[in-house]
């Protein structure tokens, strides 16, 4: 056995007494072997990671057996231990920029790990070496960048470089924590690549810590399940997933929508060329059916629309920050809207120039018909009790010094509603959300994640307003919980015919709760349409790579997935491309001839293609005679 | 904060112990501060002087509880005022942010150039006279920058905070989250700082008192003690080391009780 | 010939982010300057509001004329109001002329030997509290929690409990037995030398030294403790620190990740502080100078409040702010070098 784990009990001593972290932990991992680590924030994931590192506080005991290559590693000195770590054993940590120091250049960090273990390197020689190793881990102009310092690279640059500093003496075991938990889909799929591609070249065994099945799925061989510091079940990933032995692997398959194979993983696995065919069979198997368009069509009017919407930020130096260019939406009454897309495209600010009732910088934006630029004082407060919002921690969004009564009593507070008036409607929506009286009297720091989320939606539900604004409301919450909140949201709107407008990273989830989807690239929307469309027969380009990236707990398609990452970082925002902005890393572009190529080079505008709007000069080349797929037929031309 | 940490414990203990004597001791004695025991003029510590008689024969006891009551009221009050002005300088400059904190970081880097003890000083010859209040003014008014950086600094970062972006997306009024949401927050900094600000003010009195610019006789405070004491501290170390005594106890209990809630915040 | 390239692109960049770096000083200097100039106009406005230069004459027996009086005013400049009068005061600081006192002498003769006194006394203090606070406090951190930390921290509480005034005589009083047992002042107790002697080349420099030993250790100790205090506390923060914990992972000791990797993060917040804590600790200084009677800058401004001499006042509260400007100006120097995220 290469990793070797028995009876490993991890406590934290604290001024309340110990806290146990992980409970008599057996874990092996063979040479060359990937293994997931999986379970819950809390679990103890990490601590037993930290414990084969020898890298605990000195607050932590240790207790069991840890065994590297036959080494008993618990009780080594740190003279012993650094003599191994980053040698035999290499760490990816979760947060990137956390584990970079801030004042070194990357290049002379990479240099040091590579000499620490080489005494005799000339430093000439570490330098050169970690050039090469920049360069493998597809930093480019690896060179020159090498000069950089940790906060100039991107999270998916930075994560590249602990892996560089990982792979450095060429260990026999790498541990990554979360390594792509802080990162985009898209990103996190380049850096699932990567971590397979020098796993493929050194032959070094994977303990992959994650919360993610999708993540387990794709890149390991073994998975161990633990729940507040116990293993609950471990076994091939294949055979766990069909037939998890534990309630608590069930929930965690449930809750992250592990479907029926067929649909996604064909569109994953058709990854981003112009694979039209299986674009519709896709469509075909799973499309919704005529009824569901129907009921899906506009309603008895917009609740939300908004027109050529920008928000320009002026950053230092006449920089300026293009967060939102251009942007075009309408949410119907009582229809759910996603918006989607890599991280700082937009979304929030969107839902941010929305609530704030206020004349856009450029644009129009319509609440229930009435334009917000022109409302009286009297009219945006009336309208402030239509539109509310829930954001995305629960767990910084609630005053800590307020009771949750008085939490969800504030906006009603706010309008002007009186103390016992406001008092019982919180206990009514607080019922609604599924939470007691005795909830109300509590702070939010005695409340779990789960429930502080429940209160705030409580508090956007408190005014009984027409349009809720939800800015990723899942995505801080542990995998198991996210469904049970969907669904309270799902069963909400239905009661109270609400409007939805949503931001959310987790495609899975958005499949069964939305009615269309937008997708926003740079500030701009580049396709928009039934969800069902948009997210299993993606047209743009775009957002096939962000569909196909989209982990999956299937442990077929998300292989299938492999290598199919979309190339290129996300877009910085203080560049101002002209023509396409998607251009640099779109697939289809490099596929193009060189006349159609030169289209590329002007803005592509939003332009039906059949029930959806994209913005591509080319779609053509990706969808086919999509337009004339039977399930659209018979419907209502746009 | 966490109120039974040793230090702060001792610290609170130390100090309740002083406001006690402040208030209670004078009237157990059986010498008031002015009483001239002139045939012990400047007698070592004895059974009758405990701590010694000074100049005039007074009794260095009766001295230094007079003094320390003067020093102990300065302090409290300053802190307060100090405190209070900190909060709402430090407030609205974190929270309004743009041009209002510009001004007032620049009122604030202006006024840290110097010692604030000396602003004091040069403001006190106009004050010859006047009411030790103007003096607890004084010191408040000089004394509320590095309080407001630090109530500054938080401020900023609640702005940001989900809770306060959730209310200002209800309507809430700019008064209702600084009322509701930032200074409950803040309550516990405010405590600290303020219990910290209690030590800086008694030895802001002490050190203009030191130089005469501070309390004015025939009233007393520990400063100005220690100030006569100086003289004769090489001579006569109890005139000098009494009053030093108790002014040491008195910031060091401050500091602690202040130090030790602080470690917890 | 791609490193030759790369090299000289990387030269050109160094290039630019030094000419960026000396002028992001530069800016910092001027800023520093423009609050410099207005505390010393505070101050200024504060003299003339409280100050009141003709009272004497008001109060002599027989009573002064009424002419007299006026025309004294005029000469002081008395009947212009405040700011014009700073103005002036400040046109003729620049060139050196910083007027007269209220008795008539010309200010600028003392201003040498009276800043060149301070800064004496106030350089070697304040560098030493420098250097041992932040090396007890980096000391402290790594050894947080035992016995030496703990008693070492509560030292640097007493010492800040303990007002300058009376830290200065408190070393006076522990010291005089040594220099009665020893016949002669060992360490003497006041002035910067010894008055009236003849010393010269070493035994001049010693005589000096010697003097400077006991106000120096009045002026670093609170420093000391001061500094000590926050510097443990930012050594803790790193200490704790992911990067430290990384840079272990990869196979640093603790002591190599320590000095390479944590010891430059720990430094860079003592450099504002310091700079943000000067213009305080100088108030230690003027009661040093006071105690140790010492003739310089903190002296001359309180003998100056006492005589009510607005210009005097304004002189040295202008020297001091400028002293004030020089060290945070030296702060941003450091801060710069510490940490390369500020060059851009
Ligand atoms: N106040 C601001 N000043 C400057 N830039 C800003 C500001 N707010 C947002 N931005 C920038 O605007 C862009 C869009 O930001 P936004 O928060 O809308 O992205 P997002 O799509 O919600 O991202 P995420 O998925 O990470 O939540 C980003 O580059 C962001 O850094
Ligand atoms: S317009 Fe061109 S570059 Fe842009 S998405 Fe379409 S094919 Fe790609
Ligand atoms: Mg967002």
């Amino acid at each position: 056995m290469m990793l070797d784990i028995r009876d490993l009990t991890v406590s934290y001593r604290t001024r309340t007494g110990p806290v146990p972290a992980v409970r008599n932990l057996t874990l092996t991992v063979a040479a060359g072997e990937a293994v997931a680590l999986v379970g819950e924030s809390g679990s103890g994931k990490s601590a037993t990671a930290f414990a084969v590192m020898g890298l605990l506080p000195d607050t932590a005991r240790v207790e069991g057996s840890v065994r590297l290559a036959d080494r008993e590693l618990l009780g080594l000195s740190d003279r012993e231990l650094s003599a191994v770590r980053g040698r035999q054993v290499a760490m990816v940590h979760q947060d990137p920029l956390a584990a970079l120091t801030p004042v070194i250049p990357v290049g002379r960090q990479v240099a040091e790990a590579i000499a620490v273990h080489q005494p005799g390197l000339r430093r000439r020689d570490a330098t050169e070496r970690a050039v090469e190793l920049l360069d493998r881990v597809g930093i480019a102009a690896a060179r020159r960048r090498a000069g950089a310092l940790p906060h100039e690279f991107s999270g998916g640059m930075r994560q590249r470089v602990a892996i560089a500093m990982a792979i450095a003496n060429d260990p026999d075991l790498i541990i990554a924590d979360e390594p792509t938990s802080a990162l985009d889909t898209t990103v996190q799929a380049q850096i699932l690549d990567l971590l397979d591609d020098v796993r493929a070249r050194t032959g070094a065994a994977l303990l992959l810590i994650t919360h993610d099945l999708g993540v387990v799925a794709r890149s390991c061989d073994r998975i161990a399940v633990l729940r507040r510091g116990e293993l609950v079940e471990q076994g091939p990933v294949t055979k766990r997933f069909r037939r998890p032995a534990s309630a608590h692997l069930r929930d965690l398959l449930t809750a992250s929508g592990a479907e029926p194979p067929t649909a996604v993983a064909q569109v994953t696995a058709a990854g981003a060329g112009p694979l039209a065919a299986a674009v519709r069979a896709t469509a075909s198997d799973v499309g919704p059916t005529a009824s569901e368009v129907e009921q899906a069509e506009p309603g008895a009017g917009a609740a939300l629309r908004i027109t050529g919407l920008r928000r320009h930020f002026p950053v230092r130096r006449g920089a300026v920050v293009r967060a939102v260019d251009g942007v075009d939406l309408t949410v119907d009454t009582g229809e759910a809207v996603a918006l989607i897309g890599e991280s700082g495209c937009g979304k929030t600010t969107v839902l941010r120039e929305i609530i704030a009732l206020r004349r856009p910088q450029e644009g129009t934006i319509a609440l229930f018909g009435a334009d917000v630029s022109g409302l009286r004082r009297r009219d945006r407060t009336a309208l402030r009790g239509q539109v509310q919002m829930v954001m995305q921690d629960p767990a910084s969004s609630l005053n800590p010094t307020m009771s949750v009564a008085d939490v969800v009593a504030e906006p009603l507070r706010v309008h002007g509603w009186s103390r016992p008036d406001s008092r019982s409607r919180a206990r009514e929506v607080l019922g609604l959300v599924g939470l007691s009286d005795e909830h109300a009297g509590r702070r939010p720091g005695q409340l779990s994640g789960g429930q502080r989320q429940r209160v705030a939606i409580a508090r956007a539900l408190a005014p009984g307003p027409r349009l809720v604004l939800l800015d990723e409301p899942v995505s801080a919450l542990d995998t198991s919980l996210r469904v049970g909140i969907m669904d309270l949201l799902a069963d909400l709107r239905e009661r109270f015919g609400l409007a939805f407008l949503m931001t959310s990273h987790d495609l899975t989830l958005l499949r069964r709760t939305v009615d269309r989807v937008t997708v926003m690239y740079a500030g701009r929307v580049v396709e928009t349409g039934p969800a069902a469309d948009v997210l299993y027969a993606p047209a743009h380009p775009y957002t096939r790579a962000l569909v196909a990236a989209t982990p999956v707990a299937d442990v077929a398609a998300a292989r299938a997935g492999r290598g199919s990452a979309p190339a290129g970082e996300p877009p910085d925002p203080l560049d101002r491309t002209d023509g396409c902005a998607f251009r640099r890393r779109c697939p289809l572009h490099r596929e193009l001839s060189a006349p159609d190529r030169a289209r590329c080079g002007q803005v592509p505008l939003l332009a039906p293609v059949d029930r959806r709007q994209v913005a591509c000069h080319h779609t053509d080349h990706a969808l086919g005679g999509l337009g004339t797929h039977p399930a659209v037929e018979g419907h209502p031309a746009r | 904060m966490n109120v039974h940490r040793p230090i702060a414990l001792t610290g609170a203990g130390l100090l309740a112990l002083l406001v006690l004597a402040a208030s209670v001791g004078p009237l157990l004695l059986p010498f008031t501060h002015t009483d001239q025991d002139l045939r012990n003029v400047l007698a070592a510590p004895s059974g009758a002087h405990p701590l010694g008689t000074a100049r005039l024969g007074e009794d260095m006891l009766a001295l230094c509880l007079r003094g320390l009551q003067k020093s102990l009221v300065i302090g409290l009050l300053a802190a307060v005022l100090t405190t209070a002005l900190s909060a709402l300088v430090g407030t609205v400059a974190g929270y309004l942010g743009g041009v209002a904190d510009r001004v007032l970081m620049m009122v604030v880097d202006v006024l840290l150039v110097l010692p604030p003890i000396l602003a004091v000083a040069v403001l006190s010859p106009a004050l010859r006279g006047s009411s030790w209040l103007v003096l607890v003014l004084l010191i408040a008014t000089f004394q509320w920058m590095v309080t407001s950086r630090v109530v500054r600094a938080r401020a900023r970062s609640l702005r940001v905070a989900g809770y306060v972006v959730a209310a200002e997306n209800t309507g809430a009024s700019t008064t209702r989250i600084v009322t509701r949401h930032l200074l409950p927050q803040m309550v516990p900094l405010l405590a600290i700082d303020c219990t910290l600000n209690v030590a800086s003010a008694v030895l802001a009195e002490a050190g203009l008192s030191y130089f005469g610019f501070g309390v004015q006789p025939p009233d007393v405070s520990l400063g100005t003690l220690v100030a006569t004491g100086t003289g004769s501290a090489l001579t006569f170390p109890w005139v000098f080391l009494a009053p030093v005594g108790f002014l040491t106890a008195t910031v060091l209990a401050a500091a602690m009780l202040g130090e030790g809630l602080r470690d917890d915040a | 010939m791609t490193t030759l390239g790369a090299g000289r692109r990387r030269g050109a960049a160094l290039s630019a982010s030094a000419v960026r770096a000396v002028g992001r000083l530069l800016a910092r200097l001027a800023a520093r300057l423009g609050v410099c100039l207005a505390a010393v106009l505070l101050t200024y406005t504060l003299a003339a509001l409280s100050f009141d230069p003709l009272a004497e004459l008001r109060t002599t027996q027989p009573p002064t004329p009424q002419s007299v009086i006026d025309a004294r005013a005029t000469a002081l400049g008395l009947d212009l109001p405040v700011l014009p009068r700073f103005g002036q005061w400040l046109a003729g600081a620049v060139t050196g002329d910083f007027g007269t006192t209220a008795d008539g002498h010309d200010i600028a003769g003392e201003v040498s030997a009276r800043a060149g006194t301070s800064i004496r006394l106030f350089l070697p203090g304040g560098v030493l509290a420098v250097l041992f606070g932040c090396g007890f406090g980096i000391w402290g951190a790594l050894r947080a929690g035992s016995a030496a930390d703990k008693l070492s921290m509560a030292t640097a509480l007493l010492l800040l409990a303990i007002p300058v005034f009376v830290l200065g005589t408190v070393l006076k009083l522990l010291w005089l037995p040594v220099n009665e047992a020893a016949g002669t002042d060992l360490l003497p107790f006041s002035g910067e030398r010894t008055p009236g002697s003849d010393l010269a080349g070493w035994a001049a420099l010693g005589d000096r030294l010697r003097h400077l030993v006991l106000p120096t250790i009045a002026i670093a100790l609170p420093q000391i403790a001061f500094y000590s205090r926050y510097q443990r506390a930012a050594m803790l923060e790193v200490r704790d620190s992911e990067f430290l914990r990384a840079a272990r992972g990869r196979g640093l000791r603790r002591g190599r990740a320590v000095r390479r990797h944590g010891l430059r993060m720990a430094l860079i917040p003592m450099a504002p502080l310091v700079a943000f804590s000067f213009g305080l600790h100088l108030a230690g200084g003027v009661f040093t100078e006071r105690i140790f009677g010492w003739h310089g800058l903190g002296d001359w401004l309180v003998t100056a409040i006492e005589r009510q001499d607005a210009n005097v006042v304004a002189t040295a509260t202008l020297l001091m702010a400028v002293l004030v400007v020089m060290v945070g100006w030296l702060a941003d120097l450091a801060l710069l070098l510490l940490d390369p995220r500020t060059r851009t």
